[in-house]
């Protein structure tokens, strides 16, 4: 009798063991096991509703009903049917406070102690930032001139994006000159300063396209800016040599803003009688020996009249970099451009292509660079945007931000709103 | 002693007993554990492998926009950050939501095609299936998944009056209209020319609202529907969520389909073959153009397509008869937008075919991935789901994961 008493009793230990082990391993419950993750979800949908800044213009009008009841409606429409939410707008006061402004949910009962949450901060759009630019320590040469025409600029002269280019450009450069006539082109090629400013060291904008003002000397000049050799079809080729040599001896950067670079020279006065081929007077085409030229000038090697290439490579993207300087100097052209005249001058004439500004493309196994500043290894340097017309000045402005790096130094920070805080919470219907 | 011999036996009977009640009940609660362990482990892992699909490019990045294959699985759009999908890696991939495979001059085309007048036959040696992706997500053998990539915006169209041409779009989001949502639209219509079909594309001329019902009537005064073609393509807003719908009239028995040929041709271009499928004898007569048309773009841009001979906005041309086709080429740069083949011929109606170039130019819809295993079968699915965008329309991402080996999957998987 005893040992069953024992047994029994041994029975009572075991049932107190199990019930006290099922208290202690108590179970989550099933919707917990495997739940779809709340707070990515959470993340995700504020990200959406924050495409193109709109949630930024609705949780400052807080007092616009019709914009709340829409965005309640774009929330429910982003998630399942089983998703609870409650969306929170706090505004953080200057001195860090929070205070809730509006909130709204699609429940009464709560959403249970297993939600999570999610939250964006966004700023007023009436926060004003500024900044002080770093100086660049170069003359900014931009040739404005009066008596030139441009070509591939349609729609602009080279005077109105001279005018463009200085306002983009003239903080950042330690001086700004603007080149009013090609007898002042003249004077800085032949190392004469304009205002006292360096000559030495510049960059130079052309913003006549395709086309390069000539000043009187070099137009006169044989073999400097024309030669006679009766081979040689287009005689101011020798022209852009001399550019080329001069960007070389006095370390100048030279931008081209669009198009095949050289591919004319231009003097209204001079050239009057002469037209480009298409209707454009004041102009003589060199044709695909400018460029050839310039570059042999800027290798500092004899000149030989030859042709240069281009290439077609139709859309091309930003690089990264290009990107992340966008955001930082606050110019934001098209990401997509069409490049008609890519050049592949990298690793010859003693350049190197730096700070490309769109993405390589690779044709037949030869690589084109659409834009890039080419570096020349013993002076002077050449920037070459071979974009399609019309020219956005936003591209050149940026190539040369990108080659320089100018740091921007914050002065100071305004605003009249307050930043605001938003809150996406998720819950599961049913849910714990 | 009998008695004593009794005690023994029954006491060891009800102690034996016991025991084995109990080991029972211990491992019943020890089994629950176990299986919340591992179901907890799964749906991690489903968590996981989703955001290593939609926050990696793959490899290499651009994969989506050429003729390479992928070494590393990933679906984010290269150009952007965060959740953005590429809209031309999803084009490469072996849908599990395609139509009956088409084989079209000696070549089976994977076919995505959607609605009536939507099509897109993608080549089988161009895109990935699933179980090479599986391989390089490394979750080939221990786990299965499935994914759908869902626009947010179900938008759908009808004609309810011919002339003028009237139609009504509705749209509605997790069951429910969607009151509000600003409407932009395009619609090309194209009649039978002289030689090629000519065409004109009309554009909102302001900005319309659905109503309460998610409903708005679209009319188009100038436009009589009994005697031309139309393609007509509406983008939805509302408050940040976008969404594309489109609607095609008529549906013509012999039709000019546009297939992918090549996503590069050495040169920056993808190539499309214009060609009669289902096959045909009748000759059609074709204008073909690459419209890139979004929410946020207030006009059509026409991009420049060619007929390998010269880059034109529109090329013509005639698809002579059964087998044949007309190769064009557009560029292939990142750029998304909607190829649109009007046709006809001297004895049929006019026609109008489309092929969006990047999933979502049409807010077209794609699974991928293995069958998900019935629930009878006593296996665990467990889902994730995110919001994306793809090229900027709205899009949700929802991936199922359940393990092909039970529960004698431990501990994460490799690869992950």
């Amino acid at each position: 009798m005893m040992r069953t008493v024992e047994a029994i009793l041994v029975i009572a230990i075991l049932a107190s063991a199990f019930a006290i082990g099922s208290l202690l391993t108590a179970l989550p419950s099933p919707r917990q096991v495997s739940s779809i993750n709340l707070e990515e979800l959470s993340l995700t949908t504020l990200q959406t509703l924050d495409q193109n800044n709109e949630l930024n213009q609705i949780v400052f009008k807080s007092n616009v009903a019709a914009s709340w009841g829409s965005l309640q409606t774009a929330l429910q429409a982003s998630l399942p049917s089983n998703i609870l939410y409650n969306f929170s707008v706090y505004n953080i006061a200057n001195n860090g406070q929070y205070t809730l402004l509006n909130t709204f949910s699609n429940t009464n009962t709560g959403l249970g102690t297993n939600s999570k949450t999610a939250s964006i901060v966004v700023p007023s759009s009436n926060i004003t930032f500024s900044f002080t630019p770093q100086k660049i320590p170069r003359t900014l040469y931009i040739l404005n001139c009066s008596d030139a025409n441009g070509w591939w600029i349609t729609g602009y002269t080279g005077q109105t994006l001279a005018s463009n280019l200085q306002s983009l450009l003239s903080p950042y450069f330690n001086r700004t000159v603007m080149v009013q006539n090609t007898a002042q082109l003249g004077q800085i090629l032949n190392g004469t300063s304009l205002q006292g400013e360096t000559v030495k060291n510049a960059t130079v904008i052309n913003t006549f396209g395709e086309a390069v003002p000539i000043p009187a000397g070099y137009y006169s000049s044989n073999n400097i800016g024309y030669d006679t050799n009766s081979q040689d079809t287009y005689h101011y080729a020798r022209y852009p040599y001399m550019l080329g040599l001069r960007a070389y001896q006095y370390n100048w950067t030279w931008v081209s803003i669009v198009g095949w670079p050289f591919y004319y020279v231009s003097n209204t006065a001079l050239l009057s009688g002469k037209q480009n081929g298409w209707g454009i007077y004041g102009m003589n085409m060199t044709a695909t020996y400018g460029f050839e030229a310039f570059l042999e000038g800027l290798n500092n090697q004899g000149y030989s009249y030859a042709q240069s290439s281009t290439n077609s490579i139709g859309v091309v993207n930003l690089t990264a970099s290009a990107l992340v300087s966008c955001n930082y100097y606050g110019i934001y052209p098209s990401q997509y451009q069409t490049s008609t005249r890519a050049l592949n001058i990298n690793n010859t004439f003693g350049l190197t292509a730096t700070s490309a500004v769109f993405n390589p493309v690779q044709v037949s196994g030869v690589t084109w660079l659409a834009a890039a500043t080419y570096k020349h290894n013993g002076g002077g340097a050449f920037t070459a945007i071979g974009l399609t017309r019309i020219p956005d000045i936003r591209i050149p402005a940026l190539a040369l931000l990108m080659y320089y790096h100018p740091t921007l130094y914050a002065a100071a920070s305004t605003s009249s709103s307050s930043t605001r805080l938003v809150v996406l919470q998720l819950g599961l219907q049913g849910g714990g | 002693m009998p008695e004593a011999t009794v005690d023994h036996l029954v006491a060891i009977v009800i102690f034996l007993a016991a025991v084995l009640l109990f080991v029972n009940l211990f491992s019943q609660n020890l089994q629950s554990a176990l299986t919340y362990q591992r179901n907890s482990q799964l749906s991690a892992e489903a968590s996981n492998l989703l955001d290593s699909i939609s926050l990696n490019p793959g490899n290499p990045q651009n994969w989506g926009t050429t003729n390479s294959t992928p070494t590393f699985f990933g679906l984010q759009d290269p150009t952007q950050q965060g959740y953005a999908i590429s809209p031309f890696s999803l084009m490469k991939l072996n849908a599990s939501n395609s139509g009956t495979s088409a084989n079209c001059n000696g070549i089976w085309y994977d076919n995505l095609t959607m609605n009536s007048g939507g099509y897109l036959f993608v080549p089988f040696n161009r895109v990935v299936n699933y179980t090479t992706a599986a391989g390089m997500l490394g979750v080939n053998g221990s786990y299965g998944f499935q994914f759908a990539i869902t626009p947010v915006l179900n938008m759908s169209m009808t004609q309810t009056n011919p002339n003028p041409l009237q139609i009504s779009v509705n749209i509605a989001a997790s069951g429910l209209p969607l009151a509000g949502a600003s409407l932009n639209y395009y619609l090309i219509n194209s009649t039978n020319g002289s030689k090629y079909p000519e065409f004109q594309i009309l554009s909102s001329a302001s900005t319309t609202y659905t109503n309460a019902t998610g409903t708005a009537v679209l009319t188009f005064s100038s436009v009589n529907a009994n005697n031309c073609a139309y393609a007509l393509i509406v983008y939805a807003n509302l408050k940040g969520l976008y969404g594309v719908g489109y609607f095609t009239s008529p549906t013509m028995a012999n039709k000019i389909t546009p297939i992918v040929g090549s996503f590069n041709d050495g040169k920056g271009n993808a190539t499309i073959l214009l060609t009669q499928f289902p096959p045909s004898s009748t000759k059609l007569s074709f204008s073909a153009m690459f419209l890139s048309l979004g929410s946020t773009v207030s006009s059509v841009v026409p991009m420049s397509i060619s007929n390998g001979t010269a880059n034109l906005p529109t090329v013509t041309g005639l698809v002579n008869g059964q087998n044949q086709y007309a190769p064009i080429q557009i560029p292939n740069m990142n750029q998304t937008g909607i190829i649109i083949v009007t046709y006809n011929s001297t004895n049929t109606a006019p026609g109008i075919s489309l092929l969006p170039w990047g999933i979502g130019s049409l807010g077209l819809k794609l699974v991928y991935g293995s069958a998900i295993p019935p629930s009878s079968n006593g296996n665990w699915v467990t889902t994730d789901l995110r919001l994306i965008k793809i090229a900027s329309e709205s899009y949700q991402f929802e991936i199922a994961l359940w393990s092909h080996q039970g529960y004698q999957v431990q501990g994460p998987s490799e690869g992950i």
